[in-house]
This record gives C-alpha cells, structure tokens and sequence, in this order.
C-alpha cells in the first residue's frame, strides 16, 4: 500500500463519457467471445476423438470441463457489458499493464508441446479445470457488474465466496490452471505459470490499493480476510 | 440458500449441457467407413474414430483404400462417410472384446473387424493384417485381436 496518490484518478460519470465507457467494453468482450467461439468449434474435435474410445465418465469430465470454460467465458462477455462505470482507476499505465499480462501470459502455453496423452492425468485434469472453472463462475456471479479486468473501483464484493476470500477468482483460476499443467508436464510450462502466477500476485496488489482508496470499509474486510487461500495465504 | 441454489444451479446447467452435447454432437459427426468383401466369403469393415468435416471423412476413406487397393485387387469395396456411428459398430471403436477378431492401430486411428464363416480364416486374415502394418509407424501399427479378448 506505498503507491502516491499522484497514481489515482477520481473518476465519474462527468469525467468519462457513457460512449468512452461502452467503447472500452469491446475490447475484452470480443476476446471473450473469440475464444468462446473457438472453444464451441473445438468441443466437436474433442468428442469427437474421445467418443466410444474412452469410458463414459472419463468423456463426461472432459466435455463438462470444456462446457464450463464456454460458460465462464459468456458469463465473462455478459457481465462486461453490464458492468457498472468505474468510481475510482489508475492514472498510470502500469497498473493497466499488469492486468493484461495477467490475462494474457497464460496463453504463452500455446508454444509449449502438450504431454502424451495419460488417461489418469488427462482425467485429474479435466477434473481441476472443472472445478476451477465452477468456482470461477460463482466467484463472477458474486462479483457481477463490479466485474473488471482492470484495477478499477465499482462497487466492494464482500459477499458469497468473497466472504472469506479477497481474489476467489484467482483461486479458482489457479485450481483451472494446475489442470491445464497437467496436459504439458514440462518445465517450460512451469516457467510460463510461474510468470503467470508472479503476475497475478502484482495484480492483486493493484487491485487492493485501489478498492482500498475508494472504500474505507476495505481495510476492516482486509483484516477478516485471506487474501487467495483459506486458512493460508 | 440463495448461494446454495446459485450453486445447484451452475453444477446443474453444466451436467445438463454435457449430457446433451454427448447425446447430440456425435450425430454430427462423420464417421469414415470402408467395407470389404473378398472371395470366399470374408468381410471387412475399416473405420476411424469420428471427423468434424465430411471432406477430412473422405480424404480418410480414400486413404484407406488406396491402402486396401495395395493387397486386394478385385475385392469389392463399399466406401462411405455417415453421419453418426450405427449402432453395431461402436463397440468396435471402445476396448471392449469383440465377437470377431479386431485389429486396431496402437494410436485408435483405425479399426479392422474381420467377419466370415470359418473363424480360423478370420483369425488368419487379422494376423495377416498385423504382419503387413509393421512397415508403417509404430503408432499406425495395428495389433490383431482374437474373438472374446478385451482390446
């Protein structure tokens, strides 16, 4: 919490138009929406490999895994078109830069060759990234129209998973991300989730920082709270 | 109890989407098949695990019959690319045993099932596809499997 207050903008409704608002809601629904495209086209390929080859239950979490990452990512297109506007945001770059490299660095994995095929890891994978991609989308359900990529204040989520947790999502996307490990097995991919991960840990201070300037109830909710792990961290 | 039913909700929308997208997306699939009669009464059927495209099914079909063209001229060769598996042939593609004699490659890639009247000649014929795969690459190779034993 050392950031100088020379880094916040008081942003309102006078200061952002509704148009810049909306504007800026393109960018990241339309990532959404590509990669939920590509995931509806990918389902096909995926059962169509698996079908009658594996067991029943074995393609059952494997399709349901890639279902929920689909929901995620609609749940993700909706809730950003719905979101509220921004009470409070960084006036710098860096803050911004950092939650982009959040979202992206994990997408370095597709240079990365994928592991054998091994029917008891493939399954803890599909396993990890069904439950990670669950507790994703009641974490977003939770969060709702305060739902941002970016560090900006909207509204404090103190409630559902945020009762006794700061970043669920992250949580619930770290339990997903482990999953998605388990396809690579190797140490590039280990490097990309580090980074990934180091990253993450920035963005969450950013995000603090801020919800801490705009909300003078953050620091009691950051003192009953863990940050990332219950009971842990 | 609303966070309990939100919950319910999730868990029960992604178990309802899976079961239908597991019920309806192999009907969309194209399923390359190649049926070959040769003198004497035996048949058999080739087929791969479902296409998404039906121009990838019958690129496939064409493989594998070109392959076939190889070592039977004059057999008769039905060739065709449905959409959804029938019925009787999807054991084929899981590991159960089967009825017949069954070679398939190590990589699932293709699926031999041997029918004729003499099981010996069957058996025979499976053996001999094995034998004549073990130039192709190691994933390609197909294993002969005896009636009853599990794939």
């Amino acid at each position: 919490m050392s950031a100088a207050p020379a880094l916040f903008e008081q942003r309102t409704m006078a200061v952002d138009s509704k148009l810049y608002d909306v504007f800026m809601r393109l960018p990241i629904v339309s990532f959404t929406l590509f990669f939920f495209a590509r995931e509806i086209i990918a389902l096909r390929g995926v059962i169509a490999v698996r079908l009658y080859a594996s067991n029943y239950w074995q393609l059952f979490f494997t399709v349901a895994a890639r279902i929920s990452v689909m929901m995620f990512l609609a749940l993700l297109a909706a809730l950003h078109l719905a979101r509220l506007r921004p009470i409070r945001k960084y006036g710098t770059w860096w803050p911004r830069i950092t939650a982009l490299l959040g979202l992206l660095t994990v997408y370095a994995l597709v240079m990365v060759p994928t592991a054998d095929s091994i029917a008891w890891w493939d399954g803890v994978s599909a396993m990890l990234l069904l439950v990670g991609n669950t507790l994703g989308i009641l974490a977003v359900l939770d969060l709702g129209h305060s739902l941002s990529i970016m560090p900006e204040a909207r509204q404090l989520v103190t409630t559902g998973c945020y009762r006794r947790v700061r970043h669920p999502l992250y949580l619930a996307e770290d339990i997903a991300l482990v999953g998605v490990f388990l396809q690579f097995r190797s140490w590039p991919a280990v490097i990309v989730l580090t980074a990934h991960v180091l990253v993450q840990l920035r963005r969450m201070d950013w995000e603090e920082e801020i919800l801490f300037r705009a909300f003078p109830e953050y620091a009691d909710y950051r003192l009953r709270s863990y940050r990332l792990v219950p009971g842990l961290y | 109890m609303l966070r309990g039913l939100t919950a319910f909700a999730v868990v029960a929308v992604t178990v309802g989407l899976t079961a239908a997208a597991i019920e309806f997306v192999p009907h969309t699939l194209f399923f390359p098949i190649v049926e070959v009669s040769l003198p004497g009464g035996l048949r058999v059927t080739a087929l791969q695990p479902g296409l998404t495209e039906k121009r990838e099914c019958e690129s496939s079909i064409r493989e594998v019959t070109s392959r076939l063209d190889a070592y039977c001229q004059g057999c008769e060769v039905v060739q065709r690319c449905p959409r959804g598996l029938p019925t009787a042939l999807r054991g084929a593609l899981s590991h159960e045993a089967m009825a017949q004699p069954s070679a398939r490659a190590g990589d699932g890639g293709l699926t031999l099932v041997f029918l004729g009247r003499d099981p010996a000649v069957t058996m025979d014929a499976c053996r001999q596809s094995q034998q004549l795969s073990a130039s192709y690459a190691v994933e390609s190779r197909l294993e002969c499997f005896a009636a009853g034993v599990p794939r």
